[in-house]
């Protein structure tokens, strides 16, 4: 197909300023434009752009083959976000939502984890009425603890009264930052019933090896499909895959790491990195078509999860990723341009 | 998308311009199943498997089930046929079923984006295919029953003819990659024969060796070590199942492919753990079509294995549905197998050209990029066609 050289791009503030996900990507090509959330550096992301110009939106091979090449955390995100952009431009143009060009949806509904935070000031009450007000808001099923690294042995209390409060049938799992210290994995934990836990940056750790067991551990978050994680699965320390669409490599990243949780028979979690829609609909997208993709999609930011029902998303047909910018949004000043 | 409104699946018979010989076969001629599926709004697309009759009949049964439902669901449509291994997942009579109707899924899915096959996968931009040239065990001028084959296979002049194949090969068609299928019948006649062939096409020619898996684990061991010094390409499927091939890796220092042993992802984590191969060399049948395909690519790329694309004999459908894969798919970096320059007779309109400089060009257009000849198609075709409609 020709016709569909990349022309530009620019990155567009958005209205939730200070943020990760504060800008949006706008690439251009054909006559149409594609936009995906800025996931890392802007700078970054502009030169991965220049580097493009004009070559075809669809050689996503080619693009791979380049970015492996040449791939740290940076690049890794940069190289998500102009693929998002890019999948969303290529939807547009043919006039089909992406999880069509992806072979189409194995399920029209996705479920979303509730994002639970707990905080060193927080106390466990607190934490179990936060979680509350979103079950009884949006009849999520599943929580996502979200802990900011501080709330240190309470971590494991706080877990125990959110399977009290809501029971058995709640899917409870747990999110830990980098340098946390797992909680003990001792009976009581296995009793909780988890969906896992995640501790992320320890993908490459011994003591992950040695933590592997029941719950389940999560891993790979922030990485891109390649040996770290390929050595990941094949040695067993990994049961979940955490995939965000951002800096795992973007379409053709989740792509891959789909297809090593097939063949590794694991489990994929998506999640986004920050709260924005754009993020949000390319997880619930991606996760639909993805055959391992039975968790719920995490997205950090109670505040972009309005429009979940019964714990789930409904896929929209719109084309590309689905969302457009907002009324006015896209009159403002872009922040730079690569042309 | 409208729907899948009828499905016509015929058996064709393909006459060779050899007697191939190998472990497996003594053949002159291939069957293959060739399947149309037309959606609401008359978009046909094409797409075609093995011709057994176990493939003809369960893509037969598959193609019924899909009547009605969208051909760009893929996922779904693979999904409800082989949700777990228990549901049609081993063995290749069912993914091989499955990969016609997938093929001709994606051939619609093309025409309606107006996308060739390698622009659906995210290429395409390699516009030439380097292909394989396969050479018989033994060069007979008929159909032979096996067991006469013996007393050929100890007389090693003959081994001057299989040369001579291959050499006049390379004159007419450029080929510089050859694969030979050994009988498994004689170790001293495929040592020979392969001493014999590197000598006679040099050291630049890349040289397979492919005995389907018809030897032990011993004997494959012995005999691929004394392969060594012939620096082949790989030994293909040397030995049998991923624990013989395991073995027989470790003692080796060229590359262990199979086409056998790992045709579904399932197979990938426990070869991959065990470390018994060093390129996935995948029938795009057997692994059960396209969106297969590239999975497996995918866990290869990042397991740091190769892939190759095998064939055996097929219509122009699967020559050209293996060019766009390795015009697609960035993870192949070795020569298409090819058998397009035996087959004597095809069903394209046009034909695809003939294999020269030992390339074949990539078809241009949507999806296959390629058309059926109902002439041809008719004069070939073997028994009643199966048409399924609503």
């Amino acid at each position: 197909m020709g016709g569909m050289t990349i022309e530009g791009a620019r990155l567009r503030p958005l209205s939730e300023a200070g943020r990760d996900a504060a800008r949006v990507l706008e690439i251009v090509a054909g006559g149409y434009a594609g936009f995906a959330p800025v996931v890392g550096e802007g700078e970054a992301v502009l030169a991965w752009c220049r580097a493009l110009l004009g070559s075809s939106a669809f050689a996503c091979n080619e693009r791979w083959v380049r970015f492996v090449a040449a791939s740290d955390a940076a690049g890794r995100s940069a190289f998500g976000t102009v693929e998002n952009a890019l999948w969303d431009l290529v939807g547009r143009k043919l006039g089909v939502p992406l999880y069509e060009l992806l072979g189409g949806a194995l399920r029209q509904r996705v479920a979303i984890a509730a994002p639970v935070r707990i905080a060193a000031e927080e106390s466990v009450e607190a934490v179990v009425a936060q979680a509350k007000r979103l079950v009884d808001g949006h009849g999520f099923r599943t929580l996502a603890l979200l802990d900011g690294g501080t709330a240190g042995q309470r971590t494991a209390s706080v877990l125990a009264a959110l399977r009290v409060a809501f029971g058995p049938a709640m899917g409870l799992r747990l999110h830990l930052p980098a340098g946390s210290v797992r909680p003990a994995r001792d009976a009581a934990l296995t009793a909780l019933g988890l969906e896992f836990v995640e501790c992320a940056g320890d993908d490459a750790s011994e003591e992950r090896e040695a933590w592997a067991g029941d719950p389940p551990l999560a891993g790979g978050r922030g990485l891109a499909a390649g040996p770290l994680i390929a050595e990941m699965c094949r040695r067993g320390v990994v049961q979940v895959l955490v995939a965000e669409p951002g800096s795992a490599g973007g379409v053709p990243g989740i792509a891959r790491l789909g297809a090593l949780a097939r063949a590794f028979q694991l489990e994929l979690a998506l999640a986004c990195a920050g709260g924005s829609r754009w993020e949000l609909a390319l997880a619930v997208q991606l996760a639909a078509t993805q055959p391992m993709a039975e968790q719920a999609v995490l997205c950090p930011d109670a505040a972009a999860l309005s429009d979940v029902e019964d714990g789930m998303l409904t896929l929209s047909g719109a084309p590309g990723i689905g969302v457009d910018l907002a009324p006015g949004l896209g009159d403002a000043a872009p922040e730079d341009t690569a042309s | 998308m409208s729907a899948i409104a009828r499905i016509t699946l015929r058996r064709i018979e393909l006459k060779l311009r050899m007697v191939y010989v190998s472990s497996m076969y003594v053949m002159d001629s291939v069957r293959r199943t060739v399947i149309e599926i037309e959606t609401e709004d008359g978009i046909v697309g094409i797409g075609e498997t093995l011709g057994t009759d176990e493939v003809f009949v369960l893509a037969g049964r598959l193609a019924a089930g899909m009547i009605g439902q969208s051909p760009l669901a893929r996922l779904k449509l693979r999904n409800g046929f082989a949700r777990s291994v228990f549901d049609n997942r081993n063995g290749r009579t069912g993914w091989s079923a499955f990969a016609g109707l997938d093929l001709a899924c994606w051939d619609i899915a093309g025409k309606t984006h107006g996308m060739s096959l390698a622009e659906l996968l995210g290429g395409g931009g390699k516009r030439r295919i380097e292909v394989v040239c396969p050479l018989p065990a033994l060069i007979v001028d008929r159909l032979v029953r096996r067991r006469e084959l013996g007393a050929m296979f100890r007389d090693h002049r003959n081994i001057d003819r299989l040369v001579a194949y291959a050499l006049a090969q390379r004159r007419r068609h450029g080929f510089r990659c050859f694969k030979y299928k050994s009988a498994a019948a004689d170790v001293e006649w495929d040592v020979a024969a392969m001493r014999a062939l590197r000598e006679a096409l040099g050291r630049d020619a890349q040289l397979r060796f492919d005995p389907n898996a018809g030897y032990g684990p011993a004997r494959a061991t012995a005999l691929c070590a004394r392969l060594e010094p012939l620096d082949l390409e790989f030994y293909e499927d040397p030995t049998d199942d991923i624990e013989g091939l395991a073995k027989l890796r470790a003692r080796m220092t060229r590359p262990v492919a199979t086409n056998m042993c790992v045709i579904q992802l399932d197979h990938l984590a426990p070869a991959i753990r065990r470390g018994a191969i060093d390129v996935v060399l995948a029938d795009i049948f057997m692994w059960g079509g396209v969106q297969n395909y590239r999975e497996m690519a995918a866990v290869a790329e990042s397991c740091g294995l190769k892939v190759a694309v095998h064939s055996l004999f097929e219509s122009g459908i699967g020559t050209a549905a293996n060019l766009h894969l390795a015009s697609g798919l960035p993870q192949i970096a070795r020569a298409n197998d090819s058998g397009h320059h035996v087959i004597a007779d095809d069903i394209l309109s046009p034909s695809l050209p003939d294999v020269a400089d030992g390339h074949l060009p990539l078809p241009v257009g949507a999806g296959l990029g390629v058309a059926l000849d109902p002439v041809s198609l008719a004069r070939l075709t073997v028994g009643e066609p199966v048409i399924i409609t609503a």
